[in-house]
């Protein structure tokens, strides 16, 4: 059932610096998980992307959300009822 | 210390939007702690309805896929997420539109609060 979403995850880590990949639905709860990002980060991803979305309710499209470490950045982004997030390592300057 | 329990898992019940109550039961349900803020439904809370989930995790234990560790139950207005720490039961009660990963991820700081109460129903 999940091949299609389980393909589409390992095309996103076969791009260059992607360390992990996560999918989860408007629960929270963990749809595929790939890489570095764990299970268990998908309710707190979907409530991020919520909490994220209510900075500007008049917006018609959902934000896009980076959290940066020294080494990489997670972005996370909701599109209607699923939300994405991508680990990425940081390119060295 | 009951008293510090309870405020620690009120906290705990304030970090995720729409949970309304945390009930720790023993395999019969009698309840051994409960904290629940105003929207809790109150059946839902009694000793009769959580003795339910420690009967369907015994079942669950049966199906050959290992012990059962976890339920989610979805209604209407409500869900129940029940966490099964023999000898202690954990059943947390929220909106239906509540986030239950988040819900989920209560998990382990439940676990480490559990430690000194499974002595109080431990059978020796």
């Amino acid at each position: 059932m999940e091949k299609e979403l389980d393909k589409h995850l390992e095309e996103t880590m076969s791009n260059h610096g992607v360390l992990g990949t996560l999918c989860a639905d408007h629960h929270g709860m963990c749809l595929g998980a790939k890489g570095s990002v764990s299970t268990e980060a998908a309710g707190m991803v979907t409530r991020l992307s919520e909490l994220a979305g209510q900075l500007d309710p008049s917006s018609e499209e959902d934000p896009i959300i980076c959290v940066e470490s020294d080494a990489s950045t997670l972005m996370i982004k909701k599109h209607d009822d699923i939300t994405m997030a991508i680990h990425k390592a940081k390119v060295p300057t | 210390m009951a008293e510090d329990l309870k405020r620690y898992i009120f906290r705990l019940m304030s970090k995720v939007d729409g949970l309304y109550g945390i009930a720790i039961t023993d395999r019969d349900g009698v309840p051994v702690l409960k904290v629940s803020n105003e929207n809790a439904p109150e059946l839902a809370l009694r000793p009769g309805f959580l003795v339910t989930f420690s009967m369907a995790a015994d079942q669950g234990s049966k199906m050959g896929l290992g012990k059962n560790q976890r339920i989610v139950c979805m209604y209407s207005a409500y869900q129940v997420v029940h966490f099964n720490k023999a000898p202690l039961m954990v059943t947390l009660v929220a909106n239906s539109t509540a986030n239950t990963g988040m819900i989920l991820s209560l998990e382990d700081e439940l676990t480490d609060a559990l430690q000194d109460l499974r002595q109080a129903v431990d059978v020796a």
